[in-house]
């Protein structure tokens, strides 16, 4: 899929209506999903590749093939009543996500940079009518790590590699993939090296443009000397030409203090 | 204890009805203000991770509101209150020597409930037992074993031992002790380790797994591998990833260990040519 052709994920703000003993299947990235409903139950069977450069989607609905032969991981849910319609939609990750850019980035003393960077999202489905979360699905196999200066200070996140861009054209296009905008400002006397950073998905909201795109509140920090943040801001992506859907509010109320230490976020 | 015998008889005798009424109704009233604040104050905790400093804090109350409550109810119906008191200090030094080891439990719950070493849930070891925190309250500690025992330690032993806690931390490191033949490549060696750790999803890519020959010995070398997982994934981890290491050495057709087989021959050997 192209960045030219991301309108057709807007299919994501739909309600799915499933009849009875009907199939749903949606390739994003390197998940393939199949849903199916049966009487009182709802079947979801998915597999993943793990090839996390996989950029395909498409969908099908209702969806007439046969389920691959090759291993499906299955969850059913069971009803009282009729199964309800749902909501397909991508969702941001439970934990922060740490991204390692292909190349390190120097931030040079006065200079404030932009950088786009992108982690997976989930499929998340949800029943239509009281929009209670049945069930999450990773687009890829999540590798957690250890992001912290030591084995007792830091979080476990997730790791995944990633292009990140000073430009958002450079940056490749992944559909299953949202992008993040950070701005860093250096305020200290020194260059600051990015070799990895975090980006605390479970606080961001994430959006839809107009354009069909997937992207997440947008952060910016300043670092201080003596590596402190002095300032943290979470805002809407600054792009006056789109229009912004909310798909997911954040998982988790901002704390007060989110990080202290550009060690935090970034190392 | 015959003054206090006295002070109820006394009682019986001279107390009006409507006294003992309205120190009837008082209990009453006072036990009804008490399940109130129960309830307000068990929907204030209920979805607090850590009740168990808010609960043991509620009992604390509840003992201290009754204790007050007697002794008004006690007021009300005119005993003498000098008689009470004075009775109620021999009363402490009987129990106090009586309940020894309860009450030096209840001072230990107070201290573990402050130092907070554990909490419900995590995976510790104490006093030879190991296992997963079930219930902890002011006198005992209650832990279900790993092979499904329940164990009951009470908080005095648990404030004289050492307590060691697995989950404390939220990620763990596992050690892993090979031996090679000296006749293989230790780069060799180092790379398929490396390898299936990166493969393994559970092993953690930061902090990065170490590799490094510990000992050279007369017939095979011994590495150590050092690699990290988060604590929740430990057992499953610990399982899997010595298997997932030998399988690909087997499979890099890495020479197996069997030097001692080979001098039991060599001694065959030697009789065998000895009889000739």
């Amino acid at each position: 899929m192209k960045r030219s052709e991301a309108e057709k994920l807007k299919v994501f703000q739909t309600v799915l209506k499933m009849k009875e003993s009907e199939s749903f299947h949606l390739r994003f990235g390197p998940l393939d999903l199949y849903i199916e409903k049966i009487d009182n139950e709802i079947r979801v069977l998915w597999m993943t590749s793990n090839d996390w450069m996989d950029s395909s989607f498409h969908y099908q609905f209702p969806f007439a093939g046969m389920y691959p032969d090759t291993l499906l991981s299955e969850k059913r849910f069971a009803y009282s009543k009729r199964a309800p319609s749902l909501i397909v939609a991508p969702c941001l990750g439970e934990k922060s996500f740490v991204v390692k850019p292909d190349t390190t980035f120097m931030v040079l003393p006065g200079e404030k940079a932009k950088i786009y960077l992108s982690t997976p999202m989930s499929i998340r489905l949800s029943d239509a009518e009281s929009l209670q979360v049945i069930d999450e699905i990773p687009v890829l196999h999540r590798v957690k790590t250890w992001f912290g200066e030591t084995p007792t200070s830091g979080q476990l996140c997730f790791f995944t590699r990633i292009h990140a861009a000073l430009k958002e054209k450079n940056l490749p296009f992944r559909p299953h993939r949202a992008l993040t905008h950070l701005y860093v400002e250096n305020s200290s006397k020194k260059p600051i090296p990015i070799e990895k950073l975090k980006i605390p998905v479970n606080y961001l909201t994430l959006y839809q443009d107009t354009r069909g795109l997937f992207v997440t509140s947008s952060l910016s920090i300043k670092i201080n000397d003596n590596e402190h943040i002095k300032d943290l801001k979470i805002f809407l992506p600054k792009n006056t030409d789109v229009d912004y859907t909310v798909i997911q509010a954040p998982r988790e109320k901002i704390p007060k203090t989110l990080f202290k230490s550009s060690t935090e976020i970034m190392r | 204890m015959e003054e206090i015998l006295l002070a109820f008889q006394e009682i019986q005798t001279d107390l009006p009805w409507q006294d003992l009424l309205v120190a009837g109704l008082f209990l009453v009233t006072g036990q009804v203000i008490l399940k109130l604040i129960d309830q307000v104050f068990y929907i204030i905790v209920r979805n607090k991770k850590d009740k168990v400093k808010a609960l043991s804090f509620r009992k604390f109350f509840i003992y201290l509101y009754n204790l007050i409550l007697l002794l008004l109810f006690l007021k009300l119906i005119h005993v003498d209150m000098k008689v009470v008191l004075g009775a109620s200090a021999f009363l402490t030094l009987a129990i106090g020597f009586a309940a020894r080891t309860p009450i030096s439990n209840l001072i230990s719950g107070f201290f573990l409930l402050f130092e907070k070493p554990f909490v419900v849930g995590n995976i510790i070891e104490v006093n030879g037992f190991r296992g997963e925190v079930v219930s902890r309250n002011l006198l005992s500690l209650t832990m279900r074993t790993l092979d499904n025992v329940m164990v009951r330690i009470p908080n005095e032993l648990v404030i004289g031992s050492s307590v060691s806690n697995t989950s404390y931390f939220p990620i763990r490191r596992l050690d892993i002790t090979y031996l090679i033949s000296n006749k293989e490549s230790i780069t060799q060696t180092e790379n398929i380790f490396m390898d299936v750790a990166g493969r393994n999803s559970l092993a953690l890519n930061e902090p990065a797994p170490y590799f490094y020959v510990s000992e050279f010995k007369e017939n095979c070398i011994e590495v150590e591998f050092r690699v990290w997982t988060s604590s929740e994934d430990f057992l499953t981890f610990k399982s899997e990833f010595p298997k997932e290491i030998h399988r690909a050495v087997k499979k890099a057709g890495l020479e197996p260990i069997r030097d001692r087989i080979e001098i039991l021959n060599t001694l065959k050997v030697d009789r065998e040519t000895s009889k000739q």
